[in-house]
């Protein structure tokens, strides 16, 4: 297709887009596009990121806190808590070692007993608190009188029980005893 | 999807809460229990070694009851353990008490009687011939029900557990 350049309408098209072209020149310059598209490139992280941020951490999080709380339930709510006897700080670890009959114990089991000067810091595991405290709270529970009210430690394991009811007889002792001395009388 | 994850949690959530409040309870139960257990075979422990007299017996069952009681109505042993417990201590008592002239036999060997085809399935031979094979058996009997009442204890978590479960089967879950 030919076209003839000397055509006033093309030639009138061409002043107008050298019109528009330079008119948009001037708005570029005027406006300074690349300080804004640096200053764009050089604040979006700021700004941009915590939005994102914000957006994606509610579903783990929220999740997280209910699994914590599912397993604080699960795991010590049905558990009395440690009686804390004297220890400041108010911490299991304090608390277990207010326990009576603690300092005893840890001699006996080659610990150092609570106040020394070696014992300010946690003891060795989180284990081996339990097993004293368990250790404890046992050696209590012998000590209590039968028949005093104090129904809240279990001495007796099913072995023993059954040892001492089929292999020492007992109940049948005192029965046959009690008998032999009514016959007596 | 993120939906989902958070659906499970709350669930998983509530799951534990209610566990937590059925063992809890169990815990509970188990504890008393256990400790009347105990007072039970300590006292006899400790009577056989001393050679007591029927007058202790009794002052131990007689503390034994209320210490039952009073577990009972602080809700910190369930009716099944009591009634099971008491009937233990009853049967025990009715052994022991001194019965001059005789006249509480009758009461005696039906209790007695029942009681070992309870729990050992046993028929009363032993027991009606007198003697110490007598004592020997329902002392046996005793026995076999303080082990019976320990293993309660022991599975009485997993028990309600499943309970529970099979409750919720059938008729859906509480609201």
């Amino acid at each position: 297709m030919d076209i003839e350049t000397n055509d006033p309408e093309f030639e009138e098209i061409a002043r107008l887009i050298q019109e528009e072209e330079k008119a948009a020149l001037e708005i570029f310059r005027r406006r300074d596009f690349r300080r804004e598209v640096k200053a764009r490139i050089g604040g979006s992280p700021t700004k941009s990121r915590p939005r994102v941020l914000l957006r994606r951490l509610p579903v783990p999080a929220g999740a997280a806190v209910l699994l914590l709380i599912a397993a604080w339930a699960f795991f010590f709510n049905p558990h009395p808590p440690v009686p804390n006897t004297g220890g400041d700080s108010g911490s299991f670890v304090a608390g277990v070692e207010g326990l009576p009959g603690l300092a005893e114990l840890a001699s006996r089991k080659g610990h150092p007993r609570p106040g020394d000067g070696e014992s300010q810091g946690a003891p060795q595991s989180i284990r081996d608190v339990l097993a004293l405290a368990q250790q404890v709270r046992t050696d209590e529970g012998e000590n209590a009188p039968p028949g005093s009210g104090n129904l809240q430690v279990p001495r007796l394991s099913l072995e023993k029980k059954m040892m001492i009811l089929f292999k020492d007889r007992v109940i049948e002792r005192v029965l046959v005893l009690i008998r032999k001395k009514s016959e007596e009388a | 999807m993120k939906t989902k994850g958070i659906w499970a949690a709350i669930l998983i959530c509530f799951w534990a809460t209610n566990l937590s409040a059925l063992d809890d309870n169990a815990v509970q139960v188990k504890r008393a229990g256990y400790a009347l257990l105990d007072m039970y075979v300590k006292s006899f422990q400790e009577m056989a070694t001393q050679g007591s007299g029927a007058g202790l017996v009794e002052d131990r069952l007689q503390a034994m009851a209320a210490d039952a009681k009073k577990a009972k109505e602080a809700g910190e042993i369930n009716l099944v353990f009591y009634s099971r417990y008491a009937r233990l201590l009853a049967v025990t008592k009715l052994l022991v008490q001194p019965d001059k002239g005789n006249i509480l036999i009758p009461v005696i060997d039906r209790e007695v009687t029942d009681f070992l085809l309870d729990i050992t399935g046993e028929e009363p031979i032993a027991y009606k011939a007198g003697g110490p094979p007598a004592i020997g058996q329902v002392a046996n009997a005793l026995a076999e029900e303080i082990i019976n009442l320990q293993i309660y204890l022991d599975t009485l978590a997993k028990r309600e557990a499943l309970r529970k479960k099979l409750d919720e089967t059938v008729s859906g879950p509480k609201k």
